[in-house]
């Protein structure tokens, strides 16, 4: 099976990235090069200046040219922020006698076509399950049955805002592979087939926003995307000490905590301050303050979402954290503490021989993309694969 | 906020405005190394350029070597995406460069390939980092050729998206100052002297305590309101009748094309640089015919600086509004002109009280970097504001 290099681009609000992945000989994908290059004209998961963006994409993209030897054609896009957002959708047909690859075709179409708000567009329709005469989980084709039902989890955003992001794989004459909305990309690195049986929720920290899936009894049960990030830790930071955005955000990469100590108290910190001016401190424990508010606030809004769905409590493996965020200092027992579950640091797994280098929190979302693009590639080239079954394979449990 | 007015004097030394001066590309270096000549207490000056030699020739103490790779030490020759593309490379040091300041006075040579592509990058990043950013430019002359006209004017579109305000020196508009036999690069020097001057002008009257100091909101709100555009007049006397001769070359020249620009404008700084000798007569004419020179109703700020050396000798800068959208927020501390506006009044003092209520507000927009995009609102609250400020939990605690 010859599968073509296959190449993801990240456009993030802190850094634009770009993946390239390719099949070794015994069909095992290996990330072959990375292209990482500075964001800028991005806020919050979303294009604030269109051409500044197409500058530092063109950037990574010629990093990860240059690095594979390879010229890119075609990109798998990881996107995020547009108010993405996730509902079931559940559609259902009678049946006569033994039910027909047709039939499965024909409810699974039923179910992706859902009404949504005129300035939305459906990103993603994953597949959930079949349910035959109400027993879920099936493989109908062949079973015999009254009512076939099916499951899916419509993905959809706003559409002007995903099309901006579009536009700068179009402006810098790209093909575009496939828009993926960048939280399912992250979890298909990170989490473990284990875990996504077991239920988990990955939440990714990126620079302008927080996505976050949840996978829960075997299948996505949910997906979306706040749209704070860590800008906003940054924000903050600079707006209680009265600082550049770049000097809080190296007050907080190089101290800041999710966790509020007995020992910030006393301890203080010096303040970047302008020539001739007095110089300035702040208290440790201030910061830490700053941060542990905004990202408990951060958690809190996505713990009580799954709440109110109920799916808190189908969560057996916990919490995986991903992105740039992934990194603050004790990130994970604040995480632990607001949603009651353990909680760990994930990194891009699903990959052969990934080196030490890329498996960092960060690199989740646009492995994952490549990995996703591997995936499909690779059941395009199996064309003896039936619709439904390649539908179950892209960010399935398989 | 409590806090913060116990911090008032505190503040005001802090908030002091700082300011970068930035050349970018060849042009732009030039200027500023012009300027740079006899300049007793310089700001932070850097020249960011593709080409490596130029930069160590330049008198300016920081050097910003951008595109080391795609540029590879040499100039873009005259490609502007060459310059765009160096600046992009090179993002995480320009950033680096502006974090800190307040103010951003970018200075360029329009049509050359590092400052057309690379300028607007750097007023967007500085932009994204808080600053005030007035990019000084010039057009070049016909005589250069379509081309770097047409790339000149595509570089002016793109940093008036860029920059908070555009100040436009069209070198074929200064040529008609210069008589006809003039020498081209005495037509160059002469262009680098005016834009040198209008920057020392304002930097003069933001960056040091003077006589009638411009407050950095005066020039803020100006900015902000200008339509992205402003027009620069530079004017000089000597002499007695110093006040009237810069008067009149401001009023009457073509740099501000007869005064119809000022008289077309909704708002204005105007900035006197004068010797021990400066006389308050002298500030209060310049201010009065300006004000019959204005459209009724047009904001005019003015500081003066007095500088030892200088006696004998009067400059006037003025920065105007051609575009000016008026401000939302009610303002009842600008002076306005118009009939009833005394000119004596003690406009030092009252602008005291614009500083103030000014610093109080600095802080008011709690959004800070998410100032200018759709805020996040979830619950009710919007996201972008700080946790600690939403709870009301006081820090510094």
């Amino acid at each position: 099976m010859n599968i073509e290099p296959i190449v993801a681009l990240e456009i993030g609000t802190s850094r634009v990235r770009v993946f390239v992945g390719e099949a070794r000989e015994d069909g095992a994908l290996m990330i072959t090069a990375v292209g990482d290059a500075a964001s800028s004209g991005m806020r919050k998961g979303e294009i604030f200046h269109f051409d500044s963006v197409c500058g530092c994409v063109e950037t990574a993209l010629r990093q990860a040219e240059e690095a594979a030897d390879l010229k890119i054609n075609e990109v798998y896009l990881a996107l995020s922020g547009s108010q993405i957002e996730a509902q079931p959708s559940r559609a259902e047909i009678p049946v006569d006698g033994e039910i027909a690859q047709e039939d499965a075709d024909h409810v699974l179409k039923m179910a992706k076509e859902v009404t949504l708000p005129a300035d939305r567009e459906i990103l993603h329709s994953i597949f959930g399950q079949f349910a035959v005469d109400g027993l879920p989980g099936v493989s109908p084709v062949g079973l015999v049955g009254q009512r076939l039902a099916a499951e899916m989890l419509i993905v959809h955003g706003v559409h002007s805002r995903m099309v901006n992001l579009v536009r700068v794989v179009k402006a810098l004459k790209l093909e575009m592979a496939e828009p993926l909305f960048s939280g399912l990309c992250s979890a298909q690195a990170a989490l473990s087939a284990d875990q996504k049986r077991q239920g988990a929720l990955l939440i990714d920290l990126g620079g302008g926003k927080t996505d976050y899936v949840v996978y829960a009894q075997a299948k996505i049960a949910d997906a979306g995307v706040l749209a704070v990030g860590g800008d906003h830790v940054t924000n903050d930071v600079a707006r209680a000490f009265r600082l550049s955005t770049t000097e809080a955000e190296a007050l907080k990469l190089q101290h800041g905590d999710a966790m509020v100590s007995a020992a910030g108290r006393t301890r203080r910190l010096p303040l970047p301050a302008a020539a001739g001016e007095a110089p300035r401190t702040a208290k440790l424990s201030d910061l830490q303050t700053i941060v542990h508010l905004r990202m408990e606030e951060t958690f809190g809004l996505i713990a009580a979402r799954l709440k109110r769905q109920k799916l808190l409590s189908l969560l057996g493996a916990g919490i995986v954290l991903t992105g740039g965020g992934a990194h603050l200092k004790n990130v994970a027992p604040l995480a632990e503490k607001v949603f009651g579950l353990p909680c760990e640091i994930g990194a891009p797994r699903n990959v052969s021989g990934l080196a030490a280098n890329l498996a960092v929190p960060e690199y989740a979302t646009g492995v994952g993309a490549v990995l996703h693009g591997y995936r499909s590639a690779r059941a395009a080239a199996e064309r003896s694969r039936s619709a439904w079954k390649r539908l179950a394979h892209w960010f399935g449990v398989n | 906020m409590a806090a913060k007015s116990d911090n008032a004097q505190e503040n005001a030394r802090e908030l002091r405005c700082r300011v970068l001066v930035a050349g970018v590309g060849g042009g732009g270096g030039n200027v500023l190394g012009h300027a740079l000549a006899g300049w007793n207490e310089p700001p932070t000056v850097a020249a960011i350029n593709t080409d490596a030699r130029a930069l160590e020739a330049t008198a300016i103490g920081l050097k910003v070597a951008i595109g080391r790779t795609v540029a590879k030490g040499m100039g873009t020759g005259g490609d502007a995406e060459l310059g765009r593309l160096a600046a992009n490379e090179d993002l995480d040091a320009l950033r680096a460069l502006v974090s800190g300041h307040d103010l951003l006075l970018l200075v360029a040579g329009l049509g050359g390939g590092t400052a057309t592509g690379a300028a607007p990058v750097l007023a967007r990043i500085a932009r994204e980092e808080g600053l005030l950013v007035l990019a000084y430019v010039t057009l070049p002359f016909a005589f250069e050729g379509a081309r770097r006209q047409e790339q000149a004017q595509e570089g002016l579109a793109d940093l008036k998206q860029s920059a908070d305000a555009v100040v436009c020196l069209p070198n074929q508009r200064l040529h008609a100052l210069l008589p006809p036999d003039t020498s081209l690069p005495d037509a160059f020097a002469f262009v680098d002297r005016m834009m040198s001057a209008g920057i020392r002008g304002l930097w003069t009257l933001l960056a040091r305590d003077n006589m009638l100091n411009l407050d950095f909101s005066d020039l803020q709100t100006l900015v902000e309101n200008s339509g992205n555009e402003c027009c620069f007049g530079y004017g000089e006397g000597q002499g007695a009748g110093k006040a009237e001769q810069a008067l009149r070359g401001l009023l009457e020249g073509p740099m501000l094309e007869k005064g119809r620009v000022i008289a077309n404008s909704g708002a204005m700084i105007l900035s006197v640089a004068g010797g021990p000798d400066l006389s308050l007569a002298e500030l209060e004419t310049i201010h009065r015919r300006f004000q019959e020179a204005a459209r009724p109703g047009a904001r005019i700020s003015m500081g003066a600086a007095v500088l030892d050396d200088w006696t004998g000798r009067l400059a006037l800068t003025v920065l105007a509004a051609e575009h000016w959208i008026p401000p939302t927020k009610p303002d009842a501390l600008v002076m306005e002109a118009g009939p009833d506006a005394p000119a004596d009044e003690p406009a030092g003092r009252r602008r005291k009280n614009v500083q103030q209520s000014e610093l109080q507000l600095g802080g008011a927009n709690d959004r800070g970097r998410f100032r200018d995009v759709a805020p996040t609102i979830v619950e009710g609250a919007d996201l972008d504001v700080p946790v600690f400020i939403r709870r009301g939990i006081r820090i510094p605690s």
